[in-house]
């Protein structure tokens, strides 16, 4: 995979884990809101599986550009989507956990890719303009 | 209720996967149209890509998790 998106994507696991911490510890604190931790849990981690998979299509993907190759390229949304819904699923079906907390996890690794990439588009601004000014030699 | 109910997951799902299949299709088309032009940019066109589609695709995702709490109330 290519180094700029591995790392990207590496910092979004490590923030998607560190959630998933959060919530199990919230989990054993407070018992009587678990149908809402759990499925927050099962959201999240259906959420990191799918921005792996997405990471990987576009790996592919830019490849196959770079490349100069023809042919169809997809990039996988109904394997996702079925993802969600195998979460929502299993979160209501098998352990009874609510699922607004599933869907509220389902959102967790696309927002933590968003801030992530604000805050580098930001650093790399800030970089760029003491570049600029000499002030970063 | 229960028409109803399905009426809205048929809406809420349509509309978020419309959504969703034109602004994946204009970020797609870009990239791989940046990349084709400047292979060298690959590796920065490609996050750019990821936190754009991951950004479009988290909405339909929801939507057809909603869908699925409207099918299961009607």
């Amino acid at each position: 995979m290519n180094d700029n998106l591995s790392a990207h994507l590496r910092t979004v696991t490590r923030l998607t884990f560190f959630f998933l911490s959060v919530c199990f510890i919230c989990w054993a604190v407070l018992p009587a809101q678990q149908a809402w931790w759990g499925g927050l849990v099962v959201g999240t981690v259906a959420s990191l599986v799918n921005a792996l998979h997405l990471a990987w299509k576009i790996d592919r993907i830019g490849a196959r550009a770079a490349a100069g190759g023809n042919g169809r390229a997809s990039l996988g949304f109904f394997t996702r989507a079925c993802i969600g819904l195998l979460a929502a699923v299993i979160a209501t079906m098998t352990f009874d956990f609510r699922v607004e907390a599933v869907a509220a996890g389902l959102f967790v690794a696309q927002l933590a890719t968003l801030l992530l990439g604000f805050w580098t588009k930001r650093k790399r601004g800030r970089t760029q303009s003491l570049d600029e000014r000499g002030e970063n030699n | 209720m229960g028409a109803t109910a399905l009426i809205a997951a048929a809406i809420v799902f349509g509309l978020g996967a419309l959504g969703a299949g034109i602004g994946n299709g204009l970020i797609v088309g870009r990239t791989v149209e940046g990349i084709s032009r400047q292979p060298e940019l690959r590796g920065t066109l490609q996050t750019t890509m990821f936190i754009g589609v991951a950004l479009v695709e988290a909405l339909p995702i929801i939507s057809l998790v909603l869908a699925f709490i409207f099918y299961g109330e009607a």
